[in-house]
């Protein structure tokens, strides 16, 4: 008698692991944020440059070079009237 | 039961419910239950539908929608069809539409594999390395096998490949297991790890899928002239050593080695790229967006899966707001990251709103965004179970968020002229995620102490 009832707790027992499994096995994934979608970099603010040498004399060169400019420009106008004066 | 796809061009016959609950079973007979498999190749009808195309009168094959939980897996399978679409293979079953599902058109009937020559084996093999060549240089991969997927018809006395891709993952193992001698065996064998690389995978069940035809015993093979019988002993060396092993890196060098053994001009296999990383296949946002939309505002969507659809549809929209924003679109971009705000209040589209305010001279909006931002980070209850190295990339990636904010922040401290609490931001996102931004930025703030 006491045989048989162990056994039909056995029973019992292992009809109840068989459900976990079975029921562990039929679990979802956890919802989320799919990771492997990251294509793009995300927005970051605007973060000023260096200040390089090179940047604080970039005001100068450009300065530098539409003086260049206005001089080639000037003394080809000169020469332009001079020719058309002639 | 009857369903039109595509406006009605297809009408399909079949329950695609039925055909998501056959797939959910199959990881479970495959991986848990493999033993019980029957040696032998059953009919797999129940894993697809089948119907008819309106314009033409021809039959179709259907891989229906899966169930609304694995929505992110259904938009990966739809973005390799329509790879496979747009490249139009000889080679490959024609896909005739994608999306929502995949339809395409009737293949040859899935029947065990022939039993060839070398020279006629190794024919298929080419062929099959053609389309994975072309198909890793797209980002497809791994693919699937076995006879389900890769069928074969005989052509003007030539067996040729009819290659089912997409296909269904699992079916490709169930399929070396009916198949096997020793079921133990096959499922250890390492071709079937989980983490293996992709391309590693294909070239390896290429290998298989070669020997596998073959009608004559492997020592054939030392009974071939000297460039054949090198070929032979390179493909018995992968398949036991696995490709890296044998020195075969990609689809177009094993096309090489098939080449060979097929006695085809190895002009036909001088083009094919050589592709030893898979490139990442994103799928199209405004397709993704679109799809997700539908089925968030759709009945049929079960309340328990809501969040399956929910989460990803904010991230897609994220996507194309960092897109938006990386062209100088900022009103695109602030109405994409609103719409992902609506749907998930996550911290990290704070962040991104606050900039994209900033951009359009909105600074106080921005500074109540970046606080919120911060606010909803510190609220944030997040579940889920992680391996161990799950884990570590999941804080990783936080990090990077966190330190995103903290950069926002303190970029706005630092404009408002508030130079101690700028400081504090901008170290703390150097200590949780340094980068280049945030170590100008620093600079900037020692630049604006020394004047």
């Amino acid at each position: 008698m006491r045989r048989r009832s162990l056994g039909g707790c056995g029973l019992v027992l292992l009809a109840a692991l068989f459900w976990a499994g079975a029921a562990r096995a039929d679990v979802l994934p956890e919802p989320g944020r799919p990771g492997h979608w990251d294509e793009h970099p995300a927005p970051t603010p605007e973060v000023p440059l260096e200040e390089t040498l090179a940047r604080r004399l970039l005001p100068l060169l450009a300065l530098g070079m539409a003086g260049c400019t206005a001089l080639a420009a000037a003394r080809r106008g000169r020469v332009l009237s001079r020719a058309g004066r002639r | 039961m009857m369903r039109a796809l595509d406006d009605g061009r297809f009408v399909v016959r079949g329950n695609p419910e039925e055909v998501a609950g056959e797939r959910r079973a199959l990881w479970k007979y495959t991986r848990l239950w493999h033993r019980n498999i029957q040696p032998g190749l059953s009919p797999k009808d129940g894993y697809w539908l089948h119907g008819t195309d309106r314009q033409s009168g021809a039959r179709v094959q259907v891989h229906p929608r899966g169930y609304a939980f694995d929505w992110t897996h259904e938009l990966a399978t739809e973005t390799v069809a329509r790879v496979v679409q747009s490249l139009a293979l000889p080679y490959t079953v024609p896909v005739l539409h994608v999306g929502p599902g995949i339809v395409f058109a009737e293949p040859p009937p899935a029947r065990p594999w022939p039993s060839l020559g070398i020279e006629a084996a190794a024919a298929c093999a080419l062929q099959a390395c053609e389309v994975a060549a072309r198909l890793h240089a797209r980002g497809c991969g791994p693919l699937v096998f076995g006879p389900s997927h890769l069928r074969l018809v005989e052509q003007d006395g030539h067996w040729q490949i009819r290659w089912l891709v997409p296909g269904i993952e699992d079916l490709d193992l169930y399929e070396a297991l009916e198949l096997a001698k020793d079921h133990d065996r096959e499922h250890r064998h390492p071709r079937w790890d989980w983490g293996i690389d992709p391309i590693q995978h294909d070239l390896w069940q290429i290998a298989w899928f070669f020997f596998s035809l073959l009608a004559v015993d492997r020592s054939a093979g030392e009974t071939l002239d000297p460039a054949p019988r090198e070929a032979f002993r390179t493909l018995l060396g992968m398949l036991d050593g696995g490709p890296e092993a044998a020195g075969v890196k990609d689809a177009a060098s094993l096309a090489g080695v098939f080449a060979v053994l097929a006695r085809v001009p190895s002009a036909r296999v001088q083009g094919l790229p050589v592709v030893r990383a898979l490139p990442r296949l994103y799928p199209d946002w405004d397709v993704v967006i679109a799809d997700g939309e539908a089925l968030w505002k759709s009945d049929s969507l079960p309340r328990g899966h809501r969040d399956y659809v929910r989460l990803p549809l904010a991230v897609a929209y994220h996507q194309r707001a960092s897109r938006a924003w990386a062209r100088g679109e900022h009103g695109a971009a602030l109405a994409d990251v609103d719409r992902a705000l609506e749907i998930d209040d996550h911290a990290p589209y704070h962040t991104t709103r606050a900039v994209l305010l900033d951009a359009q001279n909105r600074r106080d909006e921005a500074r109540a965004a970046i606080a919120m931002a911060f606010t909803m980070d510190a609220e944030a209850k997040e579940r889920g179970f992680r391996t161990p190295d799950e884990q570590a990339a999941w804080e990783k990636a936080k990090d990077v968020e966190r330190a995103r904010a903290h950069l926002t922040r303190g970029m706005f401290a630092l404009r408002a002229g508030s130079l101690d609490e700028a400081e504090a931001d901008l170290r703390r996102a150097e200590e949780l995620a340094p980068n280049a931004l945030s170590t100008r930025a620093l600079a900037a703030v020692a630049r604006a102490r020394s004047r």
